[in-house]
């Protein structure tokens, strides 16, 4: 039976490209096993939001994927986390975390611009690179703030300490500041958080920009900015994940009843 | 049978709508078996009845919108209790429509009273039709209350007999009305009678139809093969 | 509320505000204390010692005249001695604070180095005036010179920087740290970029109040075998000959303030503890001045930070 209007149907499977997939995924930090067995595919130019209640590992799952854990001791994977098109195990210890988180940006929950000017915070990926020509970084700087929505409100004082900027343009210079590397996938961890509704629709509306050009990997403990801005919904629970699926069928018709129960507020 | 939110206050407002349609129901069955009552016994006094009712259905219906709409603004329901809501809105609908067909069919026995020769009307067979869909309305508020979904088929079954009934009822009347022109304003006024409990079939097993839609997660409207039929059956 | 209850509210609430009065009674009378002891101590010295500041008393060498005597050979060598302090303890300090706090891995090993250090702070000056005597005059042969002092005092505060800097590191928010990984880069540029300049107001306050400690240290100075009569100043570090810069200084015999004022305190004449006090308040005024650059450059440096 074709379609008469194109809303509210399923992606066909056909236009759903995976960026990256993880694999039988575990973690442990120390003795405690944060992460079991995740499967969970994420699809280019998608959002795929992670929503669970505290400790079920979202935050840990989204971390592995820069491979933050590295940081610190004591911390252990098991199985892959394959990025596409080249089909490589971001985890292997072959492949150096520092390559990874090149590729791969991170937004915080706190906005965490440094201590410096606008512009050095939104050039400081690049600086890292090694990319020293003025005119590069200053074009790839313009580019990133105008990519997150800032670029009017800021291009008159680049100079200025990014501190005191409002939590919602800190929040949107952290963004810019990871956009300037042209990542593959940008991670957005509990984004909004810490701002207040207005600030948090705006970063909401640049997300929804955002996944034209980037893919996207969100965690939130706001199940409304979960149903508001992703494609695809995991729903974790004590390390596992119980149900993945269109943002759509989930928010209407969840397969599994503990999903139901958590997204409708029938949990505990 | 749905377990409780975390928040108890969001039950208490699912429960306020769920009793809004279940007392609208329950005052259109009586509007409907009043109705019917009315045109069997030849009553006048239970048209007034009917008419009366009327009033608190309609106001009923407003409540019941009302409720529904501050539970989307407040509660912003997703998954089962968007379905509920959805399921409330769509029977409340089918309900006012139920009372005020049972309000025609009152008018139509009013009408009657003036006919001198009821006797050779095809009464009885109205008034089996009428007792169909008087239980249909009941199965399907039932089905409504208790989230039973099993209800739908066999409401689409018994919508088909229904229909039958009214096919072999248009046929006697327009019979009846080439033989005796004398009749044929009474003959008329039954045939409203039957359009209008026809309709309350089909209301009746909408309503059974949202039930699937809350306890299943899928639209059984214009599901059955019949429904989509280019030609009508009649 | 019943009125009962509200009267017990009340009655709590001040009992409350008597205790903050007296708490905040004896908390203005310790610090008055405080800084009543010192005022008299500097307001004494000052007294005595102010009639004798003149230029001549900052440009002349120790006399066995008290009148003609002066502190040049003194604050010369004070100063140049805090110099090579600074130079050995600073990149010393820094460089192990930073390596404690930023490479090296959870291990019993550094938890022992941690606790040594801070016991260290607590060693009796004298103590690093036997090592230095023993180790740098005679066992190294570098004399009895500025270099050793410089040394001596630089081990002396090591502990001072490197736990300012251990603090100032740990004050940097770990999503700030996050946020430069996150970007790809690597523990160096990290540490470069933003580990050390976010903590510089932390690491110079240190470095500061440790070489104001320092500055006044008398006895591993004495041990080493600073002289107390020095009518000379250490040779000059430019000259007009080629080479044109020279590190002679460094070998060349010195004395301090403070050993200044011991000297001159242990002579009979009244005169001679005039001397002593004038250079007293002289040395406190450094002190006092070193104290004052370290709450202007914090205040500088962190007016970036925030948090």
């Amino acid at each position: 039976m074709a379609a008469v209007l194109n809303v509210g149907a399923p992606t066909p499977a056909q236009q759903l490209v995976p960026k990256a997939r993880t694999k039988n995924l575990n973690f442990h930090y120390g003795s405690f096993q944060a992460l079991k067995n995740i499967d969970l595919p994420v699809y280019e130019g998608k959002v795929t939001a992670l929503i669970g209640p505290s400790g079920c590992g979202k935050s840990t799952l989204l971390r592995a994927f820069n491979r933050m854990h590295d940081l610190y001791p004591g911390n252990r994977y098991e199985g892959e986390i394959r990025l596409y098109p080249e089909d490589v195990d971001l985890l292997s210890p072959e492949v150096d975390p520092i390559e990874v988180r090149m590729r791969i940006g991170m937004v915080f929950q706190k906005p965490n611009p440094f201590p410096k000017s606008i512009f050095e915070n939104v050039a400081y990926g690049l600086r890292v690179r090694g990319e020293k020509n003025r005119t590069a970084l200053a074009d790839k700087v313009e580019a990133a703030l105008k990519g997150a929505a800032l670029w009017n409100e800021v291009n008159k004082r680049l100079d200025e300490l990014a501190v005191n900027l409002s939590g919602g343009q800190q929040q949107r210079l952290c963004i810019a500041r990871a956009l300037a590397t042209d990542p593959e996938i940008v991670l957005f961890d509990e984004p909004t958080s810490a701002l207040d509704p207005i600030a948090t629709a705006s970063i909401e509306e640049l997300i929804h920009e955002l996944k034209r050009h980037v893919t996207i990997l969100i965690v939130t403990h706001n199940m409304q900015q979960a149903a508001r801005v992703s494609d695809f919904t995991a729903y974790m629970y004590l390390g596992e994940m119980i149900e993945f699926g269109e943002t759509n069928e989930i928010f209407i018709k969840p397969k599994h009843k503990r999903t139901e129960d958590y997204i409708t507020g029938r949990f505990g | 049978m749905v377990h409780e939110h975390t928040d108890r206050a969001f039950d208490a407002d699912i429960d306020g709508m769920r009793t809004a349609v279940m007392t609208m129901g329950g005052l259109v069955e009586r509007q409907l078996r009043r109705a019917s009552d009315a045109l069997r016994l030849n009553d006048l006094g239970l048209v007034a009845d009917v008419l009366a009712d009327e009033r608190v259905v309609n106001q009923l219906h407003v409540q019941a919108d009302l409720l529904c709409n501050q539970i989307i603004a407040r509660r912003q329901p997703i998954a089962i209790d968007l379905r509920e809501v959805m399921a409330a809105i769509h029977a409340v609908n089918d309900l006012e429509r139920i009372g005020d067909e049972a309000k025609k069919i009152a008018y139509k026995s009013r009408h009657l009273d003036a006919y001198s020769r009821r006797e050779t009307l095809p009464l009885d067979k109205v008034q089996t039709m009428a007792g169909l869909v008087g239980s249909m309305l009941g199965q399907a508020l039932d089905a409504f209350l208790r989230h039973d979904a099993r209800a739908s088929d066999d409401l689409a079954e018994r919508d088909r007999e229904v229909d039958r009934l009214r096919n072999e009822l248009n046929d006697e009347l327009v019979a009846r009305m080439s033989i005796e022109p004398g009749c044929i304003t009474a003959a008329m006024d039954l045939v409203f009678v039957v359009q209008s409990l026809e309709r309350i079939g089909d209301h009746a097993k909408n309503i059974a139809e949202y039930v699937v839609n809350v306890v299943e997660g899928v639209d059984a409207r214009h599901a059955h093969p019949a429904d989509n039929d280019a030609v009508p059956s009649s | 509320m019943d009125q009962q209850a509200i009267a017990r509210i009340r009655a709590v609430i001040a009992a409350g505000k008597r205790r903050d009065l007296i708490f905040a009674g004896l908390g203005v009378l310790a610090l008055g204390i405080g800084i009543l002891t010192f005022l008299t101590l500097f307001i004494d010295m000052a007294v005595d010692g102010l009639g004798r500041l003149s230029v001549e008393f900052f440009t002349n060498f120790p006399s066995r005249r008290a009148g003609q005597a002066g502190i040049l050979s003194a604050w010369v060598g004070s100063t140049l001695v805090m110099l090579v302090t600074a130079v050995i303890a600073v990149p010393l300090g820094v460089a192990a604070g930073i390596y404690l706090e930023e490479y090296a891995k959870k291990h019993w090993i550094n938890d022992v180095i941690e606790i040594n250090i801070s016991n260290l702070a607590g060693v009796p000056s004298i103590v690093y005036g036997l090592l230095a005597l023993g180790l740098f005059v005679y066992q190294f042969g570098l004399g009895q010179s500025i270099l050793t002092a410089g040394m001596t005092l630089a081990l002396l505060i090591l502990p001072v920087v490197i736990v300012a800097t251990r603090e100032a590191i740990r004050a940097i928010p770990g999503i700030i740290r996050e946020g430069a990984y996150a970007l790809g880069a690597s523990k160096w540029q990290t540490v470069s970029d933003h580990i050390l300049p976010y903590s510089m107001p932390g690491i110079l306050t240190g470095v500061i109040i440790g070489l104001a400690r320092a500055i006044g240290e008398t006895a591993p100075v004495i041990t080493i075998g600073a002289l107390t009569f020095i009518a000379f100043l250490p040779p000059a570090p430019v000259s007009a000959e080629p080479p044109f810069v020279n590190f002679d200084w460094l070998m060349s015999p010195f004395t301090v303030m403070p050993i200044q004022m011991f000297n001159w305190t242990s002579r009979p004449e009244a005169a001679f503890h005039q001397n002593a006090a004038a250079a007293g308040f002289v040395l406190v005024l450094m002190t006092l001045g070193m104290n004052a650059l370290a709450i202007w450059l914090r205040y500088r440096l962190r007016r970036n930070i925030k948090w």
